[in-house]
């Protein structure tokens, strides 16, 4: 598994019968989505947020007050149209702000 | 469209420290979802249930209750092995795997009154059998009790069978449910999916989910889902996780914090059948297999409703059996008459038509409402606790009844003292009325014991209390599951005030010592969000100080019962709990005054005095007790002993008891805020005619000069004005407690009185004053049940006072530390008999020291009587680090010849040998200038000692040396007195010898201090600077709504008083609070006859006043020394607004500041370390 944490741009949609990422950009590729294997929800560790850390006096700056910092996960199967793109994904959708990663690529 | 969807696994924050809303909360949401049902299922008891089946009533949701228990690992899990092991669980352990096993859990809930007698006797069995804090039941346990049909069985993903299901083990699942149906009907036994999308192979997953539910079908079990719930709402996440970080005491990490994501909140059906579906799917069920799942946990919450009052049992009331009282139903009421009427010989010389027909009335309303027993039981109890020759008094509005007057449980006579028994027991009232004991505080304990005896473990037991977080311990545990340095966590929770956790925030905007100390910061508000969503969670649960149950043999079917601390059978119900549930609670409450007062009876005794009977001094008219009184000389005597009520007393010069009773029930916040006590006291000193409503209203009203004091007196007013009974106008007072109940009372009252004739103008001056009483005045049978021991102790004080300090100091029963009442004595001319080994013990001793005058204790121009034929002997209690069995040792072996006697025979740890050589415990034997001889002489001994061990001879076949010529002169020159005093505030944490000022003494003569007994002597309104030790801060209530700092500093001389108002609190609150030896600075203020006071403009730190002089002094002189004392204190302190605070408005008018009657910042004065002072300043450049 590789890890990855960039930023991707995501397009819902029909993924089999049920709603889902259906569609994503990464590094300037379109990727499409052949199926979700599993989704899930996850919250990210506050304690070691910025704002945690700014009230132990290890860093000045104290950041957003969202401590949940909740994150759905999905794993889902895509493919970009090149031979060998086809793999395992995993995507997060960060509840807060509404944005997407590519967390990992699982081999 | 109300929501069909039933939580049948909902853990509030009665799941110690597991859930993260209130009962209350989870109800609200429950109901705004528009669910008609929910459950609470709290871990491991029923701490919660009462307060929420009483929220499900209010907000019309049927409530279904549970118990969510721990079991053992079953046989397949990784972790059984592990906890087959004996149990490694030490008391040191601090956090981690040791403080929480993890156990898997079984949830049972109860279906009918049956089952909540089944659960209740689960919860206490499950209790017994393990250990105190870590319950854990088993399946055979809690198939036991659900043999009747009533419990249903509820296994989730945190079960065994979860478990086994989450690690892919099928068979060990299937094994596990075989395991339960052979012990449970196959129909009390649920199995309880949850699905809270976390990542597929952890618990709470929706594969782990789908697995259980196959297995159920496969086994034609019910399967329903449940959200395992530990908070109202999804953004309560994070507090769910300090709380688990917390009850771990550990900080926060991903493995010390149990959810992985914030689903487990109430959700919506909606939001439930959504997670549902992905359940069904994955459990191979086909078409609506969701909607069969949801149709299913519906019908099973259905099966568990409870309806409150016939399942439950709130509201009814259960008394103890006729048979354990020794009579029967029937002739309960009789055996009542007859005690009754064998009391009346004994209070009355003869009676009275008027207590004929006083009695007559009573009884009558005890027969309508049925509570001879509890009369009867009351009595009981009283008897057995004079039998074990313990002092009790009753407490409260039970002094208002005749009865308990006749039946001894009070001892105030409620005729005599116009008091009435409608503010106590009322005919329409079904309420269980309110009797409360004063007992010594020493032996509650043995009472509580002799009340198990007498009726029986079955039917007794003690009430909880939770204890809930307010701002401290809020502070302290979400620091520490941050991570935050030890040492800010401790300063920032000190720095508050006692106040709710949830006024964290406000506070920081009000006060501005917390600003000052930068807690103001924008980095630390992650911490008070956190602090304040902790808000009133209980955390702890106690033993009540001093509620006991006494009912019937179905106790244990009404409420599950736990071992305390101390070992008492307990119930999982708090005090308001029991309220609802009608049980007798009868309030046993340990009052140090009690046991101070039977200390010094005891030493009047043992001094070969006769014993005074103080509970023989009707009609209470000794007038050398209110000469006493009225100097204001009443330090250290129950309920007049504060800064505030010493003022009081000298203004008021009460001189009967009824006085007293007065006094009592003004010093209250309500008439200092309305001011009634001014217009009293001009009446009162006949400066003023006394002013009355109405004619009609003068006899309810004369006692006071027309001013309203009294619960009793607002009864007789509306009486009077309307006509009705005092029953009735009793209820009419408990409405005008809030704005609703004003109204009605209003337009009932107004209306009445008009008809029978009384003028607009009259009925207006009424009502304002009615009310305007609602949020306060007193009850005056609560008052003169206090009036008694206050005149108890204030005669034993006249009379007996070194025997009567002797008491106070071994009990500590006030709010001031023994330093200040050994000042007392020492001003008494009572002599302060420093430790001894061969005259301590572990407590206080009086000894005669000359023969003491005929006749009556003189008293001293300061008031105080004198007593100079006394002195008191100082307790082996207070040696720093001396344990319970030195003492007892010690005392065993008295007397002793020689420190080398003392040594082999008493056998205490060498640290505390050596604090008793240098408080001077061997002086009698040795001299005072001998106390370093000693010291040396000791470590010979102690080395001579392990020689012998290393040599294995015995230590007691030493010699016993029969004089005390065993130690040598070293040469060593003697303590010296500064020396002395530092090592005995050291070690005794009080200077016995000398004040502790008296080592300032020259630096505030340089100073220019005003030392308290000249205070009288000065102008009013001059500004003066004193100096002294911290005795006491209070934040009282006060007239404006502000914020009124009371400060008390002693300086050797007597106490004195000062007041920061808010203008002064800016820049000096921070030091009052937190310095023990203060200068204050202040303009005098007169207020009264012998009373003065301070308003402060200043404090410092005395101390670093002190080092600030020396330090110039050895550089510059004296003179530049004392210029830069004095523009330390003349420097402006600048940077603080003095910006108002919130003040509360009751429904009167009354406005109170929120943080009047709190315990105020820093350590309370009576704690104080010992250590606070330097050992010793050194010199003073002499």
């Amino acid at each position: 598994m590789r890890n990855y944490n960039e930023s991707i741009e995501v397009q819902m949609g029909c993924v089999g019968d049920d709603e889902g990422p259906e569609r994503f950009l990464w590094r300037n590729r379109l990727w499409r989505v052949l199926g979700v294997q599993s989704r899930w929800i996850e919250s990210g560790e506050w304690w070691n947020g910025p704002a945690v850390r700014a009230a132990r006096g290890d860093e000045t700056v104290a950041a957003s007050s969202d401590l949940l910092c909740e994150q759905e996960l999905w794993r889902v199967e895509a493919a970009n149209g090149l031979a060998g793109s086809r793999g395992i994904y995993e995507l997060a959708h960060v509840w807060s702000d509404g944005s997407w990663q590519l967390r990992s690529v699982v081999d | 469209m109300s929501d069909p969807f039933i939580h049948l696994r909902v853990a509030s924050g009665y799941s110690l420290q597991y859930g993260a809303s209130h009962p209350a909360a989870l109800v609200a949401k429950a109901a705004e979802l528009e669910m008609d049902s929910l459950a609470l299922t709290d871990r491991d008891g029923l701490y919660g249930a009462v307060r929420f089946a009483k929220a499900c009533r209010r907000t019309g949701i049927a409530p279904i209750i549970g118990v969510d228990l721990a079991v053992p690992f079953a046989p397949g899990d990784p972790r059984h092995a592990a906890s087959q092991r004996p149990s490694r669980r030490s008391t040191a352990a601090r956090g981690g795997e040791l403080r929480d096993l993890r156990l898997p859990r079984v949830v049972a809930m109860a279906t009918s009154r049956a089952g909540w007698a089944a659960l209740s006797r689960l919860i206490t069995a499950t209790h017994q059998r393990g250990e105190r804090g870590g319950p854990v039941s088993d399946r055979e346990l809690i198939a036991g009790y659900a043999q009747s049909g009533d419990l249903l069985v509820m296994l989730g993903a945190d079960s065994n069978f979860g478990l086994a299901v989450c690690r892919d083990r099928v068979d060990q699942a299937a094994d596990e449910l075989h395991r339960w149906l052979e012990v449970l009907d196959r129909s009390q036994l649920i199995i309880a999916a949850t699905n809270h999308q976390v990542s597929s192979q952890l618990t709470g997953s929706a594969r782990q989910a789908g697995g259980m539910v196959a297995l159920a079908d496969q086994h034609r079990l019910t399967a329903v889902l449940t959200n395992q719930v530990r908070m109202a709402e999804r953004h309560q996440a994070a507090t769910v996780d300090v709380l688990d970080a917390a009850r771990r005491l550990v900080p926060l990490d991903v493995r010390n914090v149990d959810r992985r994501n914030a689903e487990g909140y109430v959700k919506s059906g909606k939001g439930m059948i959504e997670v549902a579906r992905e359940v069904a799917s994955l459990a191979g069920r086909g078409d609506k297999g969701a909607e069969w799942l949801i149709a299913d946990t519906r019908h099973t919450g259905i099966r568990c409703r409870l309806d409150p009052r016939a399942d439950i049992g709130l509201g009814e009331i259960h008394l103890p059996e006729f048979d354990v009282l020794g009579t029967t139903g029937e002739l309960a009421m009789g055996a009542l008459r007859q005690r009754c009427e064998v009391g009346m010989t004994a209070r009355y010389t003869r009676s009275t038509e008027q207590i004929d027909n006083r009695l007559a009335d009573e009884l009558a309303v005890v027969d309508q409402l049925g509570f001879a027993s509890y009369f009867l039981t009351v009595a009981d109890v009283v008897q057995e606790i004079r039998t074990m020759n313990i002092r009790c008094a009753a407490r409260g509005s039970g002094a208002g009844s005749l009865i308990n007057y006749l039946l001894g449980i009070s001892g105030v006579d409620p005729i005599a003292n116009g008091l009435i028994m409608e503010r106590f027991l009322s005919p329409l009232r079904q309420a269980l009325p309110d009797i409360d004991l004063d007992v010594e505080s020493a032996r509650r304990l043995d009472i509580y014991r002799r009340v198990l005896d007498v009726f029986g473990t079955d039917r007794v037991a003690c009430v909880a209390m939770m204890e809930t977080y307010r701002v401290r311990h809020a502070v302290r545990d979400v620091g520490a599951a941050l991570s935050l340095p030890p040492l800010e966590i401790d300063a920032i929770a000190k720095s508050f005030p006692h106040i709710r956790a949830r006024d964290a925030r406000s506070a920081l905007r009000d006060l501005p010592e917390l600003r000052a100390a930068g807690l103001g910061e924008q980095r630390l508000s992650v911490l008070f969000n956190l602090v304040e969503s902790l808000d009133g969670l209980p955390r702890h649960v106690a033993l009540h100080p001093c509620g006991v149950l006494l009912s019937d043999l179905t106790l244990g079917d009404r409420t599950p019962m736990e071992s305390s601390f101390g070992g008492f059978p307990m119930s999982q119900f708090d005090k308001d709990d029991v309220e609802d549930m009608g049980l007798l609670k009868l309030d046993v409450l340990g009052i140090r005054m009690q046991s101070s007062m039977a200390h010094a009876l005891d030493e009047i005794e043992r001094t070969g005095l006769q014993r005074p009977d103080i509970d023989a001094l009707a009609p209470f008219d000794d007038p050398d007790t209110y000469d006493m009184i009225g100097h204001a000389a009443t330090l250290g005597c129950f309920q007049i002993e504060s800064p505030g009520q010493r003022e009081l007393v000298g203004k008021f010069g009460p001189d009967n008891f009824n006085d007293i009773i007065i006094d009592i029930s003004l010093f209250r916040p309500g008439p200092v805020e309305s001011d009634m006590v001014t217009p009293f006291l001009n009446a009162r000193q006949g400066w003023q005619q006394p002013a009355y409503l109405h004619p009609d209203l003068e006899p309810a009203l004369a006692e006071t000069r027309g001013v309203v004091v009294f619960h009793e007196q607002v009864i007789k007013i509306i009486s009077v004005v309307t006509g009705c009974s005092y029953a009735q106008a009793d209820e009419a007072r408990r409405a005008l407690g809030d704005t609703a109940g004003q109204l009605d009372v209003q337009e009932w009252l107004l209306p009445t009185a008009r008809q029978r004739g009384y003028s607009e103008k009259v009925l207006d001056q009424v009502w304002m004053v009615l009310k305007a009483f609602a949020s306060f005045g007193f009850c005056k049978a609560h008052a003169a049940a206090f009036a008694l021991p206050t005149y108890q102790s204030a005669w034993l004080k006249r009379h007996y006072p070194a025997h009567f300090l002797a008491g106070v100091l071994t009990h500590d029963p006030g709010m001031y530390p023994k330093r200040l009442i050994l000042e007392e004595a020492r001003r008494m001319s009572i002599s302060i008999l420093g430790v001894d080994v061969n005259r301590s013990d572990g407590q206080y001793r009086v000894e005669q020291l000359a023969e003491p005058q005929p006749g009556v204790v003189p008293l001293l121009p300061s008031g105080l009587p004198s007593a100079a034929e006394w002195g008191i002997r100082l307790s082996l209690a207070d040696i720093k680090g001396i344990s319970e069995a030195e003492i007892s040792r010690i005392v065993d072996a008295q007397p002793y010849t020689s420190i080398t006697d003392f040594f082999h025979r008493a056998h205490v740890e060498v640290p505390v040998l050596e604090r008793l050589i240098l408080t001077g415990g061997f002086d009698e034997l040795y001299g005072q200038q001998r106390r370093r001889d000693l010291l040396l002489h000791l470590a010979d001994l102690h080395r001579a000692a392990r020689g012998r061990i290393n040599g294995s001879r015995s230590l007691f076949d030493a010699p016993t040396h029969s004089r005390a010529d065993d130690v040598q002169a070293s040469g060593l020159p003697s303590m010296t007195a500064e020396e002395r005093l530092s090592a005995e505030v050291e070690i005794l944490g009080m200077g016995t010898s000398h004040h502790i000022m008296d080592f300032y003494a020259e630096f505030l003569t340089a100073l220019g201090a005003t030392r308290s007994s000249d205070l009288l002597n000065q102008r009013s309104r001059s500004e003066l600077l004193v100096a002294g030790v911290k005795v006491a801060t209070q934040t009282p209530p006060i007239r404006s709504g502000r914020r009124v700092v009371f400060l008390t500093v002693d300086d050797g001389c007597g106490p004195v008083d000062a007041t920061f108002f808010e203008d002064a609190q800016g820049p000096y609150a921070a030091t009052v609070f937190s310095s023990w030896l203060l200068v204050v600075r202040g303009e005098l203020r007169r207020t009264g006859p012998r009373g003065v006071s301070l308003r402060a403009t200043g404090a410092w730190d005395l101390q670093h006043l002190h080092d600030l002089w020396q330090s110039v002094m050895l550089i510059d002189g004296p003179q530049q020394a004392m210029a830069a004392v004095v523009t330390e204190i003349t420097a402006a302190r600048k940077g603080f607004d003095t910006t108002h605070s919130v003040t509360l408005v009751h429904s009167s008018g009354f406005r109170q500041s929120p943080y009047a009657d709190v315990k105020p910042a820093g350590t309370p004065a009576g704690q104080a370390p010992r250590k606070l002072w330097h050992a010793s300043p050194g010199s003073s450049g002499r």
